[in-house]
């Protein structure tokens, strides 16, 4: 029963993250998604050792807080002070980490999150904080909570499709016809940060980013067609999963680890299929282009 | 033991291990300050976050097949697979559709997963010596010894040696590969050469403060001293001047009390130092754009004022005397407060004196005030003659224009038109 | 040579923008008429993309203001279609050209109001108008330079608008699309549209245009085809940049000066 609790778990977070992480990678902003599922940390932190909850509503806020704030630096930076782009989220994200970290430290004992858990979840003590109605047990909290996220983020992204696939593909155009770009990049961010802080407690910061990005990126290699890419990216993250977890008990390791161990075999797969395909295209691009969209000033 | 004090007993080095601390950050962040210089002006900051969070299955392995925890081992574990990372980030982007973006936080990402696969491996295995390789991710500069010490002074004299000797082809690999690869520099070659001191350096580091903050070692110092100057000689030596100081002050912070790690401290000086200069650096720093727009302000409002005397007394032909702030006032088409301030500051200038009741100027307010009337009208000039602007359209572009003449655009300016003696709408040009 | 029209398409009162201490446009102040074909040209960095950007909105200026028949953009957007340049997108974008050409349909709807089968219907008449009814489930990215023109261009007439902005739309096309769009545009103009086209081919330029704007960051001319497309005007429109003027905008982006003191 735990295996299908830890597994289902995952499943949701890969299904979310797959969604949002196809607008993303469009949207050349896997970085700034990079940048906020570092930076929620402290936010975390201090709604944790305030009230001694781990998932409650103060925590989300704490967390949404952080990711306004490591939103905020990136702006300042690369706006106000004209710094570029890459410099911009490098120097923002790692700060608010460091600060996460050290409070961690700080708090010591008085917060049972340990440093270790930050960056690659414990998706495997999932089952034993189990939600009660009643009497009866009726799965874990964390099973529910992304549950409800999952269903959050679908349904944004139903209402919205259009405007996020017009604004994503082209931005002069949209602009034109009066949709607002910036609008829809925050509709979007807002929906990835939720994600990352309902997913950090089973998956840790930095393997969130595996979900968001490699079945998304494993899907855009397969397919030209952006509805269809979604949907492989889904199921890419639900096979990731179920293969991850038991690669992580042949292994006797991290679950997380593990899956996105997975997801980088499965671009690897789809990337060979790809070159085969596509033997003609070679460099389009200069080696080291900028990693970073750069905003048109 | 107040803080203070003990923060200070640090740099006294009363106990060893702190001598090998203080000497492991300094030499540590330094070299990263070097290196990331460039990484920072390639604008591939985000290429050093991937190395990164890419040593650690690179760590791990070269654990499992050493079996134990040997410095040199793990260095050459770590230095191929944060190799490794750059080669797949530049492979997937080149040579599919997926932007470079993607790829830096797939790559990133699925690596550093493939890391803890590994580490969580090892631990659960109950491998002896096993304790202590944890610490990559965080990093623990405390855990450092002679010999680490010794090893990271020679990669320094090794990365400074070759950031000497390869200085002016970096440098134009990193402004200009086009034109480097157009005098025949081997641009292939460099790019390798950099991305082997990058390596080498977060692989050194990481030890020292973790995976995930080695990135802003090698991309804070840099963004910080790049708020102090344009050149780029100057700028390295900040960056490294910057990132030794914050090495140094946040183990100092972190030695101050006890369980508290280095890595994190050290980027939370860093950051401090890179927003401190963001708002104070004499180059596009906040503070100085803000200066500069009050100086802005105030030579408008005073060169404003002055102006309106000029028209007031019909170019100094008249004398009407002493002009009243009313008067003033009432035909300037100032707004009240900037008149009240560029009266304000031309008196304090000199250029104003009260007279009477009213309003006098000196000598050199009615030079400013003339020259200021002139490179209007040279101004309106200009963007009729070569703009096409109808005499109707070129007074308001005049107003703001006419402050930010400098001395060389006038005399330019009285070059292409022929040293006009009448303005579009025929009024003269007044001289100086 | 700047001929003003009276109830015009477009007007602009002082266009100024400044990119990265270069002046891009100054001080444009121009009246454009109705129903013509109107060709925008000048040398490279001239402005003339930013002119177009700045008239949708998708550019701030930093002085001055549009106005379309009269209005406010935002009062007449539905009116207004613009066409970015080819190179403005990522081809690689899991669409359709059916998909891509969808777009300029939806952008007008709401955003719960689906397509109905009139809307269906439009954007096949469009597709077949620019010859691309065979291809509306082709993959974007295995079109080629002037199918993906046609593309854009389809998607623009989806709107139904009355003036056009086309930003480079014969750029990198063979010669055979090059004359179908022109034929396409003027029979948009018998129409009664407007069209303004960003273009930099001086052979063909008499053949396309009705009313010509030369641009070098400052408006050089702007008025009746046969009127602008004279010897002197081009030269002073193709003979360089005004060096003093970037001297002044460089000057005024380094020491953060207001171009207009309010």
């Amino acid at each position: 029963m735990n295996d299908l609790w830890i597994i289902s778990t995952a499943i949701l977070v890969a299904t979310s993250s797959a969604i949002l992480g196809s607008f993303l990678i469009m949207r050349k902003m896997a970085m700034i998604g990079d940048a906020i599922s570092h930076a929620v940390l402290p936010g975390i932190v201090i709604a944790y050792f305030v009230t001694q909850n781990r998932t409650g509503f103060p925590v989300l806020m704490g967390a949404a807080a952080s990711g306004l704030i490591v939103t905020s630096f990136i702006q300042f930076f690369n706006r106000r002070v004209r710094l570029q782009m890459d410099a911009s989220i490098g120097i923002s994200y790692t700060f608010l980490f460091a600060l996460g970290i050290i409070l961690i430290s700080y708090f010591g004992s008085n917060v049972d999150l340990d440093q270790e858990c930050v960056l690659y979840g414990e998706i495997a003590y999932v089952p034993l904080d189990q939600l009660m109605i009643g009497d009866t047990l009726i799965g874990p909290r964390q099973f529910w909570i992304l549950l409800i996220n999952l269903v959050l983020v679908v349904s944004a992204v139903f209402i919205a499709y259009r405007r996020l696939v017009l604004t994503s593909f082209d931005e002069g155009f949209a602009t034109s016809a009066g949709i607002s770009v910036v609008f829809w990049q925050y509709y979007l961010m807002g929906g990835v940060s939720l994600t990352t802080v309902v997913s950090f407690e089973s998956v840790g910061a930095i393997l969130v980013i595996a979900f968001l990005v490699g079945p998304a990126a494993t899907a855009y290699l397969l397919t030209d067609q952006f509805k269809r890419m979604i949907f492989l990216a889904i199921g890419t993250g639900i096979s990731a999963s179920i293969l991850g977890y038991y690669l992580a008990v042949v292994t006797n390791a991290s679950i997380a680890g593990a899956i996105a161990t997975v997801i980088g075999i499965q671009f690897m797969l789809a990337f060979a299929v790809y070159r085969n395909k596509h033997k003609w295209r070679d460099s389009k691009h200069a080696p080291y282009d900028s990693p970073v969209k750069v905003e048109p000033e | 033991m107040t803080w203070w004090q003990e923060f200070i007993s640090f740099f006294s080095f009363a106990e060893p291990n702190v001598e090998i601390v203080f000497w492991g950050s300094l030499l540590l962040s330094a070299v990263s300050g070097l290196v990331g210089s460039f990484t920072f002006l390639r604008k591939q900051s985000l290429i050093g976050d991937v190395i990164a969070h890419s040593v650690l299955p690179g760590i791990c392995l070269a654990f499992l097949i050493g079996k134990e925890k040997d410095p040199a081992y793990l260095l050459i574990g770590a230095t191929i697979a944060g190799w490794l990372s750059t080669v797949a980030v530049d492979f997937i982007s080149s040579r599919s559709k997926i932007k470079s973006d993607t790829a830096i936080a797939l790559v990133l990402s699925v690596f550093f997963g493939l890391g803890v696969l590994i580490l969580t491996n090892i631990q659960h295995s109950g491998m002896a010596n096993q304790s202590g390789l944890d610490q990559f991710i965080f990093g623990r500069a405390s855990a450092m010894n002679p010999a680490d010490v010794q090893v990271f002074a020679v990669v320094d004299i090794l990365i400074t040696l070759v950031v000497l000797l390869f200085f002016r082809a970096f440098k134009l690999l990193s402004f200009d590969p086009q034109f480097a690869q157009s005098i025949g520099f081997p641009l292939d070659l460099l790019r390798v050469i950099l991305s082997v001191i990058t390596v080498a350096t977060v692989a050194m580091g990481v030890q020292a403060v973790g995976v995930v903050l080695m990135s802003a070692l090698l991309i804070t110092p840099a963004a910080a001293a790049r708020f102090w100057t344009d050149r780029i000689r100057v700028m390295m030596i900040l960056a490294v001047v910057i990132s030794a100081a914050s090495g140094v002050i946040g183990a100092a912070i972190s030695y101050t009390s006890s369980g508290m790690p280095t890595g994190p401290w050290i980027v939370i000086v860093l950051s401090a130092m890179a927003l401190l200069s963001s708002l104070v650096g004499k180059n596009k720093g906040l503070l100085q754009a803000r200066l500069l727009r009050w100086s802005n302000d105030r030579k408008i409002a005073i060169e404003n004022t002055l102006k309106s005397f000029f028209y007031l007394t019909d170019g100094f032909e008249d004398d009407p005397g002493p002009i009243s702030s009313k008067t003033l006032r009432e035909k300037s088409r100032m707004h009240r407060a900037d008149l009240r301030r560029g009266i304000f500051f031309s008196r304090l200038k000199g250029f104003l004196k009260k007279e009477n009741g009213g309003w006098v100027l000196s000598e050199e307010g009615e030079k400013i005030s003339k020259e200021t009337v002139r490179k209007h009208r040279l101004w309106e000039l200009y963007i009729s003659k070569f703009m096409h602007l109808k005499p109707d359209h070129v007074h308001d572009d005049a107003e703001g224009i006419e402050h930010i003449i400098t001395p060389e655009i006038e005399a330019e300016l009285e070059e292409l038109l022929e040293f006009p003696e009448t303005d579009p709408h025929d009024k003269a040009i007044p001289k100086v | 040579m700047i001929t003003e029209v009276k109830d015009p398409s477009i007007e602009t009162h002082n266009l100024t923008v400044v990119y990265n201490k270069k002046p891009a446009i100054w001080n444009i102040d121009f009246t454009l008429p109705k129903g013509q074909i109107i060709g925008i040209m000048g040398p490279n960095g001239s402005g003339k993309s930013t002119l177009l950007k700045s008239i949708m909105g998708i550019v701030d200026p930093n002085i001055g203001y549009v106005r379309i028949f009269d209005e406010t953009l935002d009062e007449v957007r539905d009116r207004v279609s613009y066409v970015p340049q080819r190179q403005s997108v990522d081809w690689d974008f899991p669409a359709s050209v059916y998909d891509v050409v969808a777009m300029g349909r939806y952008a007008r709807k709401g955003m719960f109001k689906r397509l109905n089968k009139a809307d269906h219907e439009v954007i096949l008449e469009c597709l077949d108008k620019v010859n691309l009814l065979p291809y509306q489930n082709r993959q974007i990215s295995q079109l080629s330079g002037g199918q993906q023109q046609r593309v854009f261009l389809a998607r623009a007439l989806t709107q139904e608008a009355d003036v056009y902005l086309m930003d480079e739309p014969l750029v990198g096309v063979d010669a055979s699309t090059e004359q179908s769009i022109i034929t396409l545009l003027k029979q948009m103009k018998s129409e009664g549209k407007t069209i303004l086209v960003v273009h930099h081919d001086l052979h063909t330029a008499s053949d396309y245009f009705d009313w010509l704007v030369l641009l070098n960051t400052r408006l050089v001319a702007s008025g009746p085809f046969s009127e602008v497309f004279a010897e002197d005007i081009l030269k002073d429109t193709y003979g360089g940049q005004l060096t003093t003027l970037s001297k002044i905008a460089s000057l005024l982006k380094e020491k953060s000066f207001p171009m207009r003191h309010k």
